[in-house]
């Protein structure tokens, strides 16, 4: 047993231990738990709540110690649980919850340990004093913006003379670990720190430097945005490196470009929604209750920025009557795109389920063009909405979109009935054309992949080829190809994969016999050819007599990467590389076919 | 029938030959998409398909003009969107210098033209046949290779 080693026992259980730890460190291993509210891993302890009280039995002066703060010693004997530290964390508490009977993990504890509301003056101030803001301020961030100001009862936590501080970097690591949520930082920083918006959740809520980006993100794991880090930013903060228990934080990685060499290429770049703030008469960015068909569906999903609670971003309040706008921008020749998005008629009638299931004395109204309800179940669907009247189905478009008297009037035609409507509407949801990605018609280039007007990537053959495209081992998966539905998205994927996987599954890889020959009786070693190859297909070849001597230089061509394009037998001078398949006198003969 | 009329109804129903060079990756795609797309354009157009528009010797421009052809289009891929990097960039500057020596050779540059046509474009092909179509048949045969011709042993 080297010296370090000590041997101590917890609530009658035996442990030994290296030297340097604390009680609560000791317990914390053993899995006892022993509760906290000043204590926070990143910083020393201070022993300010003293709510880790625990009851030293033998081994040192019986009695009672912050677990946090006192040393493990040899042959300690200790009670986390004892009837005298149940009576000293009730008293502490109940001295607390005088103070702070706001705070909400006060008043758990409180209950737990039965404290009854002393007669005493209540304060009702969230902060119970512990410090540990000041600490993690001034010892992490190293700023010491907050501190400890007055005197006795007039004690509290405050900035240097209580004014706006502009040593403060507005970190919000103080606010973080604020065991009652006291504390924030927007009140004493003169430049506090901007809210970043959520993109996953559209912008609706907001979320932290250090985010896990959306909830079945892959891998799982959060990523530190470093625009908008304070530690970035400012130098200082630091506080997720000193928290991160599995040390997993690293501030001078470096993005990296990593090379691969790959047998095939999946594209699947997605799609982003048009841009409806185009079409100013619908007023989407102009009035807050006018949302578009994802936000809707943040706002009435469960792991969304509301707990799926719908309400209107205006005012919070639940919207009784609410208007879907189908086809905002899709078959729209002018200022749209021509063609229809083909999912915004199946997620609009799930949509009116939805809102029927979270408002269930609401009405929805939907404005379409056509039900386009193509697909397996789907037009039962849609069925079901209709005849369980989840909302009413207006075939026509809208003219305007105003507000009058706090509702959103949406003016439109009924060419069924033949007339004018006017919905007096709470929020109006408007289902925007899918459009590929940004940036895909470069990347498109760059694959040598076709695309149409609109950006959607083309597919070798539209009926026989449909996940391939014309460059042999690249294939498209999902919405940059075509608006797709999910499951077309994953059937398309999944064709791909096996696409792909074909492909290199094999010992042996196919090629067009079509490539160019080197004629090596003529070729005089110019390698003008060389100069046109895109695929650096032209080698020197080095012809020797039989004493070994170099002769001649000439250009051969690497079967494996020529593509056949042809470029290098165009340009030879003394026409000495020909394309099979397309040799001169092949093409002389297809033209003289056609001539008379 | 007197025999004005008859060389009129003889010269309208004289149908231009045209000689198509195209891409196999976007113009001949092209191509095909505005035949799957039963999209009409003139039989004048007989298309000879080749790897990439770079893949056009001039030669093969020369050799349908002496053959006959009253019109030549190479059409390949849009710049940019070449199947092969960059083929058509070296098309487009080959020919558009052998244009300028077409004058030269005593052919009218508007018999030759240069277009680009992507795989998407079915409704642009189609509609493209029937421009030039129009236009070949407004410069009337070309008979320039002919004349000289006559009388040599072909």
């Amino acid at each position: 047993m080297t010296e370090k080693t000590i041997k101590l026992t917890i609530d009658n259980q035996e442990v030994q231990t290296e030297a340097g730890q604390t009680i609560l460190d000791v317990a914390k291993s053993l899995s006892i738990e022993i509760p906290t509210l000043c204590y926070h891993p990143a910083v020393p302890s201070a022993g300010a709540c003293r709510i880790c009280v625990v009851e030293i039995t033998a081994g040192a002066r019986g009695g009672l110690v912050p677990a946090c703060s006192y040393p493990a010693q040899d042959g300690l004997e200790i009670q986390t649980d004892s009837e005298r530290v149940r009576q000293s964390r009730k008293m502490t508490l109940q001295l607390l919850l005088a103070r702070s009977p706001g705070a909400k993990i006060i008043r758990e504890m409180a209950e737990q340990y039965g404290c009854e509301e002393l007669p005493l003056e209540r304060k009702d101030d969230d902060c119970i004093m512990c410090g540990l803001c000041v600490r993690v301020c001034q010892q992490i961030i190293g700023t010491a913006a907050v501190c400890f100001a007055g005197r006795g009862p007039d004690r509290e936590v405050s900035t240097p003379y209580k004014l706006l501080s502009d040593v403060c970097i507005g970190c919000g690591a103080c606010a973080f670990v604020c065991p009652t949520g006291a504390i924030d930082p927007a009140e004493f920083c003169s430049n506090p720190l901007e809210k970043i918006a959520n993109e996953f959740n559209c912008g609706i809520d907001n979320r932290t430097p250090v985010h896990i980006p959306f909830p079945q993100a892959v891998p799982n794991k959060p990523v530190l945005d470093r625009d908008n880090c304070i530690h970035f930013r400012t130098g200082g903060c630091g506080v997720c490196k000193e928290t991160c228990p599995a040390g997993a934080i690293d501030y001078e990685m470096e993005d990296q470009v990593v090379e691969e060499d790959v047998g095939a290429i999946i594209v699947a770049t997605g799609y982003k929604l048009f841009d409806t703030k185009v079409f100013e008469e619908y007023g989407y960015g102009k009035y807050p209750d006018v949302v578009s068909s994802l936000e809707f569906e943040r706002m009435v999903s469960a792991s969304g920025p509301t707990d799926g609670q719908l309400y209107r971003p205006s005012d919070g309040k639940e919207p009784k009557t609410i208007v879907f706008l189908q086809c905002i921008g899709s078959r729209r020749e002018k200022g749209g795109v021509p063609y229809c998005s083909k999912i915004c008629c199946m997620y609009t009638a799930k949509h009116t389920i939805l809102y029927k299931h979270k408002v269930h004395d609401g009405q929805a109204f939907v404005f379409y063009m056509d039900i386009r309800s193509a697909g397996k179940n789907y037009e039962e669907f849609v069925r079901r909405v209709l005849t369980e009247k989840m909302a009413t189905y207006l075939r026509g478009r809208v003219s305007k979109v105003f507000p009058r008297n706090g509702k959103l009037v949406v003016r439109g035609a009924d060419t069924l009935s033949g007339g004018q409507v006017e919905i007096s509407a709470d929020m109006v949801v408007l289902a925007p054309a899918m459009q590929p990605s940004p940036g895909v018609q470069e990347l498109a280039q760059k694959l040598r992949v076709g695309y149409d007007q609109h950006g959607f990537l083309l597919e070798a053959h539209p009926k026989l080829r449909p996940v391939e495209t014309n460059t042999a081992g690249i294939f498209l998966a999902g919405a940059c190809h075509s608006p797709q539905d999910i499951p077309d998205c994953v059937a398309q994927a999944s064709a791909a994969a096996s696409k792909a996987l074909g492909l290199v599954s094999h010992k042996q890889l196919t090629r067009e016999p079509t490539i160019g020959v080197v004629n090596e009786l003529s070729c005089n070693g110019c390698f003008e050819c060389e100069n046109v190859c895109a695929y650096k297909a032209i080698e020197h070849k080095e012809l020797r007599d039989r004493a070994g001597n170099l002769t001649a230089i000439l250009a051969h061509i690497n079967e494996g990467l020529c593509q056949g394009c042809g470029a290098c037998a165009v340009t030879c001078r003394s026409k000495s590389i020909e394309v099979q398949g397309y040799r001169d006198d092949q093409m002389f003969a297809e033209i003289n076919a056609i001539g008379r | 029938m007197s025999k004005e009329q008859q060389n009129k109804s003889e010269k309208s129903q004289w149908q231009p030959r045209i000689v198509a060079f195209l891409c196999n990756w976007c113009s001949y795609a092209g191509a095909d998409l505005a035949g799957m797309s039963r999209r009409g354009y003139p039989a004048a157009i007989k298309v000879i398909r080749v790897p990439c528009s770079g893949k056009v010797d001039p030669m093969f421009v020369l050799k349908s003009f002496e053959r006959g052809a009253d019109m030549v289009l190479v059409s390949g891929c849009h710049p940019g969107d070449c199947h092969y990097a960059s083929g058509n960039y070296h098309a487009r500057r080959k020919l558009l210098a052998f244009r300028e020596l077409l004058d030269f050779l005593g052919i009218d540059q508007r018999r030759f033209k240069i277009s680009w046509v992507s795989a998407a474009e079915g409704a642009k092909w189609s509609s493209l046949v029937k421009e030039i179509t129009a236009e070949a048949q407004a410069l009337g045969p070309f008979e320039t290779f002919a004349t000289m011709l006559q009388g040599e042993p072909s």
